[in-house]
This record gives C-alpha cells, structure tokens and sequence, in this order.
C-alpha cells in the first residue's frame, strides 16, 4: 500500500521543491541567473562560398530583486561576439584584426511597481518592446522573431510603459512609451514612440494578440508604424503561432509573416519548424525573402538544452543560402 | 492574404485539435499546497486500498508549484491552499489548460506559540501589529517581558498569502521575520523557540505547539465551520478541465461522504 503513495518525503519536508522553480522571492532577496548559447554554423550559398565558425553569440546575465513587498527590479547584460559570420568580418579593415570581438550591453533595467494597478505593474526604465511576438519568443529555434531578424523593431527600448492582466486570465494588455531607437542606440530626435498590445484567450489554449507601434525614426523623424496580429493555438504537447506582420517608413511600405509550429515527442526531445515570408518594401523589386526552419530541441542535462537546426533562405536578388546551425544552452 | 491567413489558422487547429490528450490511465499525480498535502496524502491511501490496480503520488512544495505544475502537465491535481492568480490562470489559459477549482474542505490558519509561553488569545489587530513589526516584545500585549520571535512561511506558500491578506491586510511581514517553507517547519520551529509565534493550518496542531485564541475563538473545526474564527479558507484541488476518468472518480471520492469523512480525520473542516 506504501508504496503506492509516492511521497517525495525530504522535498516535502524542506518545501524547496518548487520554490526554487516558481522563483519568488521575499523582500530583500536578490536572484543571480542567466544563459549562455555556444554555436556552431555552417553556411553554404548557392553555387557560391562556405562558410563555418564557433561563436558564443549570447550571454545574458540577471539579476532580479525584490524590492518590497509589491516592488521588484531586474537587470539583464547581453554580452556579444560581434561578429559571428565570417561574412561580416572585414578581414581587409586593419582595426578589425586585433579589436576585441565583444561587446556589452545592458538590455533590461527596471523597476516594477505593482502597488498603484490590480494585476498590472508600472515598468519604468529599459524594458521588452512588447510587440507581435518579439517579446516572448524563447528561441525554440535559433532564429530570432521575425520582427527581430528582419530589423523591424528592436527588441528592448528605454521608456515608462504598463503591464498587467484581464480579470479571470482573459487576457494581458501593455501599453509603452519608450525613446524608439532601441536598446543599443541613444535617443536621436526629440520624438517618442509608443506601442501598445492586447492579447485576448478567449477559450483556453487559443491567443489572440494585436498589437502596433508608432514612431518617428532617425533625425529627419520619418514616420514609423508597425502593426502585428498573432493567433496562438496550444494544447497538449503542441503549440503553434500565425503573426502577420506590416511595417511602414514614410512611403515604404513592407510585410510578410510568420508560422511556428513544435511538439514535444518525448519529456526531452521536441521538434519544431517556422516558415517566414518577408518583403521589406513592397514597392520594389527583390526585397522579398523567404525562410523555412526546421529543427529539434534536446535536454542534454537538466539546464542544458542541445538545438540543432536547418534553414533555407531565398532571396530574390542575393544568392539562396543553406544555413545549419547546431547550439547548446546552457543556463543557471 | 486573407485567404492564406484563414488557412494556416484552420490547419492550426486541425493538427492541434488532432493530437492526443493526457490519457488518464491508471497514474495520478497531485502536487502542491503542504497545507492540502494531509488530505491528499490520506485520501490517496485509502482510495489505493480499495482500487489496487491505481498508483497515485503525492507531493508537496507549496501552492505556486502545484499551479506551475498543472500548467506544465505534469500532474493531474493541483493542490492550493488559495485561489489562483490571474497571472496563473493567464498562462494556464494560453497554454491550453482550462483550470477548474473544488474546494475539497475549509481550514483555519492557527496563531501558535510554544507551548511555556504565557499568553493564550490575541486580537487581530495585535497580531497584525505583531507581524508587522509594531510590537515586538510579549509583555506589549500581556505576556511576560520577552522578544518576539515572528516565524512566517515563504511567498510561494498559499497559506501565507492567506494570512497575509486576512491578518495583515496585505501589509508587509517584518524583515527578519523567520520564514519557513512547510506548515511542519513552522511549527517544529515554534515549538523549539520559547518566544516564537508562528501560523499554520488546523490540521498541524499538536502538543509541540500552543494555539492561540484570535478576537477571543479558538481555533476548531466547529469554529471555522460556523464561520466564528476569523482566519479561516477554502481549500482547492485543481483540475484541468472538468476531471474526468481517474481525476474525476477520485475527486468524486474526495467529495462523497466518505472522503469528507477523512477529511475530517486529517484534522480539516467538511464541506458538507
């Protein structure tokens, strides 16, 4: 009969089992974590060159306090090796031969003041652009967010925003104004961009989300807007999104979207796969590009996670490219 | 494009409407709440007894991990001792899990102290001073002169945001308050530290500890069912979904005459 009830007696008694998981923290405690990806690519052209490298593309580390009791603070570095193709390497450029390949940046710092908005937190300070899917893709392939890969918005900006959720888990909503040149620039004209989002579920495992964004770009302050619909349909094991996405600049217009789909086969392995279509001025010829991913996700150990990947890249003026990436993450 | 849009949707659906759900089989997992662990564990034994061929397993970790653990899919029940959050219930809704609450029985959050410490009744409103940190000697409330120890339970225990939200009225916990992670710890910490005052659930009162009157009751199952004692709770199992095949005969279990039964035995009020 005992040994049918399974009791994880010691965790039980120490209660640490899930604390550590579901991170809460008490007033004055601080957390230290963060992940690192090491990759490798092979990139072949169509009837052209190869190209192979190592790199450490990413390591990002946090810190996140709480402050009070409805108060918290997080601090993210991204350090890069800048150049991780060979392609964008110029071996020619004298300064580039002995230079450092890294950089640091900071790419989250703010406050979160949850005491003035049931369910919803005031953000002040360098925060996600909260936007189509750029802020909550979690790199089930290595290939970033659409919006982020095709340099349609950056990823993180510095501003005042508001976060918080629908009553009864209907929803979440967030509203920003940030500076509008992204986390890596400083401020270049004396206009700010604001972006809103809404993400609606309105039976459980279906998202629906829109969002847009307006700005004026560099210091000529060309009018910038982006807008963005995702529907996200999960159950079980299986999770997929659709994003269309439209960007506007001045009189360019551009657009394309995104399809995901994964499914974890085992607790350990997934597979996963993305098609990407992109034409960044609608207007012109040869600006439209398509992607197709696939790929699967490992657990190598327990924080350690094994992605190797396949893409395809058509171009319609540059040469088609075969890229295969092979990554692992680890993360503490 | 609209066209395109309403396709990829549709085979969205379709492929995901397709795949196989969480078969029920003849394995339970319920994880969460320490405070409904006396409960889970108790009705698990019993309900293994009468149906062999069932494996259930229960754990513990607080009322956070039981959620998290529901919303991951790896486990059938989540056991909280507080309804869950919106946040919670968000990302549950987006990830396919439709969380359905029972409230399987009521507690009672006990004040308790050692048991040499003289006193025998706080009011609310000492005790929230106490917690606060506005009083922290005993002879300040009628005890003998003495500092006091404050044991509290981490921010991921649903008993603690309980407390802290019918006691404390959401104000914060004194800074070096001592916080534990289980109802046990609390109480094995109260009951070794002469000046300590700490809360647990109702079914975690022994010899080891004393409890205290609150606004002048007693802290009992007949007072928490007649509504008398102050701090008092529902207690949750969640499902997703309406529970159905093995989830859905053992919360019948729970729920019938005879689980209330034991319930009640574990030391937690009936709801029926």
């Amino acid at each position: 009969m005992r040994k049918l009830i399974a009791v994880v007696g010691v965790l039980f008694l120490t209660g640490t089992i899930w604390v550590s998981n579901t991170s809460a923290l008490d007033v004055g405690e601080s957390e230290f974590y963060g992940y690192t990806w090491v990759r490798y690519t092979y990139e072949q052209e169509d009837g052209g060159e190869s190209e192979n490298e190592f790199s450490i593309p990413r390591v990002y580390l946090r810190w996140k306090m709480k402050l009070d009791d409805k108060v918290d603070a997080k601090v993210t570095l991204q350090m890069e090796n800048k150049h991780y193709a060979q392609s964008k390497y110029d071996a020619e450029k004298e300064s580039n031969k002995s230079i450092a390949d890294w950089s640091t940046v900071v790419k989250y710092a703010y406050l979160d003041l949850g005491q003035y908005i049931p369910d919803g937190k005031i953000r002040i300070g360098l925060q996600k652009t909260y936007f189509g899917v750029i802020d909550t893709w979690e790199y089930p392939l290595i290939e970033k967010a659409l919006e982020d890969k095709q340099k349609v918005l950056a990823s993180a900006d510095l501003g005042v925003g508001v976060v918080g959720y629908i009553p009864a888990g209907f929803g979440e909503y967030a509203l920003a104004v940030y500076n509008g040149t992204g986390y890596k620039h400083i401020e270049d004209n004396d206009a700010k961009a604001v972006c809103g989002s809404i993400s609606v579920i309105p039976t459980p495992g279906f998202t629906l989300r829109a969002s847009a964004y307006t700005g004026k770009k560099n210091e000529n302050e060309e009018d910038m807007r982006r807008y963005a619909t995702v529907a996200r349909f999960a159950k079980g094991d299986f999770s997929s999104f659709f994003e269309y996405l439209r960007s506007e600049d001045g009189d360019k217009n551009g657009g394309g979207y995104s399809v995901f789909a994964d499914y974890d086969l085992t607790e350990k392995l997934s597979i996963a796969g993305r098609f990407d279509r992109w034409d960044a001025d609608k207007d012109a010829e040869g600006k439209e590009t398509k992607c197709y991913i696939a790929g699967f996700n490992y657990d190598l150990a327990r924080n350690v996670l094994l992605q190797v990947n396949y893409q395809r890249e058509d171009k319609e003026t540059k040469s088609d490219a075969n890229i295969w990436r092979v990554q692992t993450k680890f993360s503490w | 494009m609209k066209k395109i849009i309403a396709g990829l949707t549709g085979v969205m659906l379709l492929i995901g409407s397709a795949l196989p759900i969480m078969a029920g089989g003849s394995k339970l997992v319920l994880t969460g709440s320490t405070t409904v662990f006396p409960i889970a564990q108790k009705t698990a034994e019993v309900y293994c007894d009468n149906h062999p061929e069932v494996e259930i397993s229960v754990r513990g970790g607080g009322s956070g991990g039981g959620v998290a653990a529901l919303i991951d899919g790896t486990c059938d029940i989540a056991n909280a001792s507080r309804p869950m959050k919106t946040k919670e219930l968000f990302k549950a809704r987006g990830k396919g899990i439709d969380p359905v609450a029972h409230v399987i029985a009521m507690d009672g959050i006990a004040v308790i102290v050692h048991p040499e410490n003289s006193m025998d009744k706080l009011s609310m409103v000492q005790l929230k001073d106490i917690y606060t940190g506005k009083i922290s000697n005993w002879k300040r409330v009628g005890g003998k002169r003495g500092v006091i120890v404050v044991v509290s339970r981490d921010s991921a225990s649903g008993t603690f945001e309980c407390f802290n939200k019918m006691a404390l009225k959401k104000e914060k916990v004194r800074p070096d308050a001592l916080l534990q992670a289980s109802n046990q710890t609390v109480a094995m910490t109260v009951s070794k530290t002469p000046g300590a005052i700490g809360y647990v659930g109702i079914g975690y009162l022994s010899p080891q500890v004393k409890a205290l009157k609150v606004n002048g009751v007693n802290p009992s199952k007949r007072t928490v069912s007649n509504g008398t004692y102050p701090i008092a709770r529902p207690l949750y199992m969640y499902t997703d979904g309406k529970p159905k095949g093995l989830t859905g005969r053992f919360i019948s279990f729970i729920m019938s005459a005879k689980g209330q039964k034991l319930v009640e035995e574990v030391g937690f009020v009936s709801v029926k």
